[in-house]
C-alpha cells in the first residue's frame, strides 16, 4: 500500500511506538513520513524516543541514517545534551528530572520546522512519566520512537497503537526474518479474551495480593481462586479444586522457563487460557509457543494494544539486500495487515 | 568547634531529629544535612538564629497559609549554583538560561510572598529584588516559564528567521508537490514566491542547503545574544547567590519550627556557667518505648560547673539520661528549640562523648585502651576552651577496684576547673567526691509486693519485661550523702536466682 493511509489507520488512537526487530529497520523513515503527514493534518506533535536514536551515522553499524524532521509546533523531548544538534527554533518549556547519560530530558517546544535529535528516557516507568507531562500541552497525538528489540515498548501502558518494523540486516536468510517478524505480530495481536468479570477479578486480586503470589486460577464469571505464594504452574494446575477453572492468570512476565514444563508434563492443556497483563510481558520463543497451541491452549491478555502496520526494509546494513517485491509479498502473506515498504512508499524525502 | 561524627549524631538521637526534617529545596537540603553545634565565638550568631526561630514559631499558626504557599514556591526552586559558577566565567547556553529564568520566576513569586506579608518577615532574611534580571530572559514580560532566544532580542534574528520560515514553507510546499496532492489549506501561495512546475529533487537539495545557511546565520546570531546576555546577567549574580542563601535559611527555619512545634520544644535560654533542663525528652528513644507500649519518663537535671555523677544499677536508664542530655545541649547549640520543659544551657566550645558506642576494635586497641585514648583526648579539648564532658561507664572494662579508682581520680580531677564533667556509673561510692550526685531511680519507689506476685505467676522469658515496667527510668537528685539502693542484687532475686546464692550477694554487698 501507499502510506497515505498511515496517518489515517492511527486516527483512533493517541499514543503510538514505533518497535524495530532490529537496527536500520526503517524507523526513522517511518516516523518521519508519519510526521509529515499528520503536520499536514495540522496535527499537534509529541516526540520522544526511548534510549537513544535519530543520529546521522548509526552508532553500531555506521550506516547512513535519516534524521527527523518536524514541524513548528511539536513537542519534544530529548536529553540537554543533544539539544545542540537539534536546528529548530526551540523554547525549552521544562526540565523533566528524568536522567540519562546524555544529561536531564528537557521538553522543548519548536518554533520553526527543523532536524531533531532524539534520546529519551531509557525505562517504561519514565516513559509514562513523561507522557503525562506531555499531556499537560495538550497534543493529539504522541509518538515514541522505539530502540532495538525493546519489546517493553510495546506495553499498553506505553502507547495504545504500535507499528512494528522489520528489515534484511534482522538475518540474512529471508525466510527467517518473516517468520520471526510474523510471530512478533501474532503475539501483539494476541486479543483480550477474560471478559469483563474475569479482568475486574484479577485486578481485586492484584490489589490485596501477598508477594511472590504469582497465579490465579479463574473463570468467565469473575469466580476465582489463587494459588497461594511461590506456587509453580504444573503443581497448581495438578491441584484438584482447580479443575473448574478454564483460566489462569499469569502475574509477570510469561517466559519459556514458565511454560516448558508444563509442555513436558502430562496435564491436559485443552481449552485453558493463560492470560498476562499484555503482550510485552509474553516473551516465549516461537518455538514452545507453537507447542503451547498445539497441546489446545491459547494465550490472552488483560490490555490489547492495537498493531496497525509492518513496515519493511528490504536494504540490509551488512550488505544482504533482499528483492523488494519478494520481500513484500512474502510479509504480506504471512501477516495479516498492511505492509509499508519503507524505501519505496515512504521515500527518503529529507534528502542527506 | 564542636564536631560530632555521623554515628554520634544517631546514637544521641539528633540525627533521627534531623531525618525526621522535609526541606523543600536543595538549599534547605543542605543545611539540615550541616546542622552542627555553632562554634562557642559565634554566640550572637547563635542567639540571633535562636531569637529568628522564637519569632516563627510564636507566629507560625498565625500565618500557616501564607508559609505554606511559601513553601510550595520552594519546592519549585532547583539548583542553581552550578550554572552560576559557570556563568561567572563562560556563557551559558539556552538551557542554563532557561533555568536561570524558572530560578528568576520562584525567586520574584518568593520576595512578592515575602515582602508583602510583614507578618512572615523575620530578620536577616531579605530577598534581592531581582525584577531587572527576569527582565533581560523575559524581554517580552509574558513571564512564562519556558524559554528561548526571542525575536525581541535583536532585528537580525528576526530577519534571518523569517528567511528560515520562508524555505520551510517553501519545502513544505515541495512535500506537496511530491505527492502531487493539493495545497493544504495551512499553506498561502504568497508564501511560495516563483513557479513551481514539478517536484525536483535538485531543488529540494538546494533548498535545504539554503536553509542550512540560515540556521547557521541564526546560530551565530544566537551566540552572540547568549554572550551579552550572560554578560548582562553576569552583576545580578551576587544578588542570585544572596537569595539562594536566603532561600536555604527560611527552608530550615520554617522546618525547625515544624519540629520545635511538633515535640512542643522551648526555647533555650543561653548562659554563661549553669545548665538546666526540666522535664527533658529523648524523641527517638521515646518513639521507640511507644512501639512497645511504654512511656519516656521525662529526665530533670540542673548543675554548674564540675563533676555531675549519676548513679543507679544496671537497667536503670543512666545511658538514656546521658544521652537525653547530651542530645537536648546540641540541639540549642545547633540553633533548635530543645525537648524539654525548661532549658537553660552554656555555650560550649566542645563537647566529648565517651560511650560504649564509640569504642571501635578498628584501632586495633582493647576497649579499656581505646576510652583511655579517649579520655585524654577529652582532658585536652577541655584545657583549650569550655568543655562538657559527658562519660557513660568509664573504665568498664578493667577490674572493678582499679576500674572505681580511676573514675574517682578523673572526678576529683575536674572537680572545680572550669568544666561540666557528667558521669554515669555503677561505682557508687565515687559519687562522694562530685560536685553533683543523681540516682537513676530504677526500683525505688516501684511497689515491691505487686511486682513480686506478678513475677512468680510470669513465665522466665517475661520476667525482665515485667520489671521494665517497674522500672522508674528517670533520675532524682541526692541531696544528702545516702544508702544508694542494691538494686543489682533485688534484679538477681525477681529473675529467680538460687536463694542460697542470693544470701551470699547480700553478705558480700
Amino acid at each position: 500500500m501507499r502510506p497515505e493511509g498511515l496517518s489515517s489507520l492511527l486516527e483512533n488512537y493517541t499514543s503510538l511506538s514505533l518497535a524495530g526487530m532490529c537496527k536500520n529497520a526503517g524507523k526513522t523513515t517511518v516516523l518521519n513520513y508519519l510526521l509529515r503527514e499528520l503536520g499536514q493534518k495540522d496535527t499537534r506533535v509529541a516526540l520522544t524516543s526511548i534510549g537513544r536514536d535519530g543520529e546521522t551515522v548509526d552508532v553500531v553499524t555506521g550506516t547512513g541514517k535519516p534524521r527527523i524532521y518536524v514541524r513548528e509546533g511539536t513537542l519534544f523531548a530529548t536529553a540537554a545534551g543533544l539539544l545542540r544538534n537539534c536546528d529548530t527554533t526551540g523554547e525549552i518549556l521544562k526540565t523533566t528530572g528524568i536522567h540519562t547519560p546524555l544529561g536531564e530530558v528537557v521538553l522543548v517546544r519548536t518554533r520553526s520546522d527543523g532536524f531533531i535529535d532524539l534520546a529519551g528516557p531509557s525505562t517504561n516507568r519514565q516513559l509514562i512519566e513523561l507522557s503525562a507531562m506531555f499531556r499537560a500541552y495538550g497534543p493529539d497525538k504522541i509518538l515514541i520512537d522505539g530502540a532495538v528489540s525493546r519489546r517493553s515498548l510495546c506495553s499498553r501502558q506505553v502507547a495504545q497503537a504500535v507499528i512494528l518494523c522489520a528489515g534484511a540486516s534482522y538475518h540474512r536468510d529471508i525466510t527467517r526474518v518473516i517468520a520471526d517478524t510474523a510471530y512478533i505480530c501474532s503475539l501483539l495481536q494476541i486479543t483480550a479474551e477474560a471478559g469483563k468479570a474475569a479482568a475486574f477479578a484479577i485486578r481485586q486480586w492484584q490489589g490485596k495480593k501477598a508477594p511472590f503470589e504469582k497465579l490465579l486460577f479463574l473463570d468467565p464469571e469473575g469466580n476465582c481462586r489463587a494459588a497461594g505464594p511461590g506456587k509453580n504452574l504444573v503443581d497448581a494446575l495438578r491441584e484438584r479444586e482447580n479443575a473448574d477453572y478454564p483460566m489462569v492468570w499469569l502475574e509477570g512476565a510469561v517466559t519459556d522457563a514458565v511454560v516448558r514444563p508444563l509442555l513436558l508434563s502430562n496435564i491436559p492443556l485443552r481449552g485453558h487460557l493463560f492470560l498476562a497483563e499484555d503482550s510485552s510481558k509474553i516473551l516465549l520463543s516461537r518455538e514452545v509457543c507453537e507447542k503451547l497451541y498445539q497441546k489446545g491452549a491459547r494465550l490472552a491478555v488483560l490490555e490489547e494494544i492495537a498493531l496497525l502496520a509492518v513496515c519493511i526494509n528490504p536494504f540490509s546494513a551488512y550488505g544482504d539486500h533482499f528483492d523488494k517485491a519478494e520481500f513484500r509479498e512474502r510479509m504480506e502473506n504471512a501477516v495479516s495487515l498492511p505492509v509499508i515498504d519503507v524505501l519505496e512508499d515512504c521515500d527518503d524525502y529529507i534528502d542527506l | 568547634m564542636i564536631t560530632l561524627t555521623f554515628e554520634q549524631k544517631k546514637s544521641l538521637g539528633f540525627q533521627y531529629l534531623l531525618d525526621s526534617l522535609r526541606p523543600n529545596c536543595v538549599y534547605g537540603q543542605e543545611l539540615v544535612k550541616q546542622a552542627a553545634p555553632y562554634p562557642g565565638e559565634e554566640r550572637e550568631a547563635l542567639k540571633e538564629e535562636l531569637c529568628r526561630l522564637s519569632c516563627l514559631v510564636d507566629s507560625y499558626e498565625a500565618n500557616k497559609n501564607r508559609w505554606d504557599s511559601l513553601e510550595l514556591i520552594l519546592m519549585n526552586v532547583k539548583e542553581i549554583r552550578g550554572t552560576l559558577k559557570k556563568g561567572a566565567e563562560s556563557v551559558l547556553t539556552d538551557l542554563e538560561l532557561f533555568e536561570l529564568k524558572q530560578f528568576l520566576l520562584q525567586s520574584e513569586k518568593l520576595r512578592r510572598l515575602y515582602e508583602d506579608n510583614p507578618g512572615l518577615r523575620l530578620s536577616e532574611i531579605v530577598f534581592a529584588d531581582t525584577a531587572p534580571a527576569l527582565d533581560l530572559l523575559d524581554p517580552e514580560g509574558r513571564r512564562l516559564p519556558g524559554f528561548y532566544i526571542s525575536d525581541a532580542y535583536a532585528p537580525e534574528l528576526k530577519a534571518v528567521r523569517e528567511e528560515k520560515k520562508r524555505l520551510e514553507a517553501v519545502l513544505r510546499w515541495e512535500d506537496i508537490l511530491e505527492e502531487e496532492k493539493a495545497p493544504d489549506a495551512t499553506l498561502r501561495q504568497e508564501d511560495v514566491q516563483g513557479e513551481y512546475p514539478a517536484y525536483s529533487q535538485e531543488r529540494r537539495r538546494r533548498l535545504l542547503a539554503e536553509r542550512s545557511e540560515a540556521v547557521a546565520e541564526e546560530e551565530r546570531i544566537q551566540m552572540r545574544i547568549r554572550a551579552e546576555l550572560t554578560e548582562k546577567l553576569r552583576p545580578w549574580f551576587p544578588f542570585l547567590w544572596e537569595n539562594v542563601r536566603a532561600m536555604g535559611r527560611l527552608d530550615f527555619l520554617l522546618q525547625k519550627t515544624k519540629l520545635a512545634l511538633g515535640c512542643h520544644g522551648v526555647c533555650p535560654e543561653l548562659t554563661d556557667h549553669t545548665l538546666s533542663l526540666r522535664d527533658m525528652t529523648n524523641p527517638e528513644l521515646a518513639e521507640g518505648l511507644r512501639e512497645r507500649g511504654k512511656t519516656f519518663t521525662p529526665i530533670s537535671f540542673a548543675m554548674d560547673n564540675g563533676t555531675a555523677v549519676i548513679t543507679g544499677a544496671n537497667m536503670g536508664g543512666k545511658s538514656v539520661a546521658l544521652k537525653t542530655i547530651a542530645l537536648n545541649v546540641v540541639l540549642a547549640l545547633s540553633g533548635f528549640f530543645v525537648c524539654a520543659g525548661e532549658a537553660r544551657i552554656p555555650v560550649f566550645d566542645d563537647i566529648c562523648l565517651i560511650t560504649e558506642e564509640y569504642q571501635s576494635p578498628r584501632d586495633g586497641l582493647s576497649s579499656f585502651g581505646g576510652e583511655m585514648v579517649q579520655l585524654k583526648k577529652a582532658l585536652a579539648c577541655q584545657r583549650e576552651g569550655y568543655a562538657l564532658l559527658i562519660f557513660d561507664e568509664l573504665a568498664r572494662g578493667t577490674n572493678p577496684d582499679e576500674g572505681a579508682a580511676i573514675v574517682k581520680a578523673v572526678v576529683r580531677y575536674l572537680k572545680e576547673r572550669p568544666v561540666m564533667a557528667v558521669l554515669a556509673t555503677h561505682y557508687d561510692h565515687v559519687a562522694q567526691d562530685a560536685d553533683y550526685h543523681y540516682q537513676a531511680a530504677g526500683l525505688a519507689d516501684a511497689d515491691m509486693e505487686r511486682l513480686s506476685a506478678e513475677i512468680k505467676s510470669a513465665d522466665s522469658r517475661k520476667r525482665i519485661d515485667i520489671i521494665s515496667n517497674y522500672m522508674n527510668y528517670g533520675i532524682y537528685q541526692v541531696r544528702e550523702r545516702e544508702e544508694c539502693p542494691r538494686d543489682a542484687i533485688r534484679i538477681c532475686g525477681l529473675l529467680g536466682l538460687e536463694p542460697e546464692l542470693l544470701r551470699l550477694m547480700e553478705a558480700e554487698a
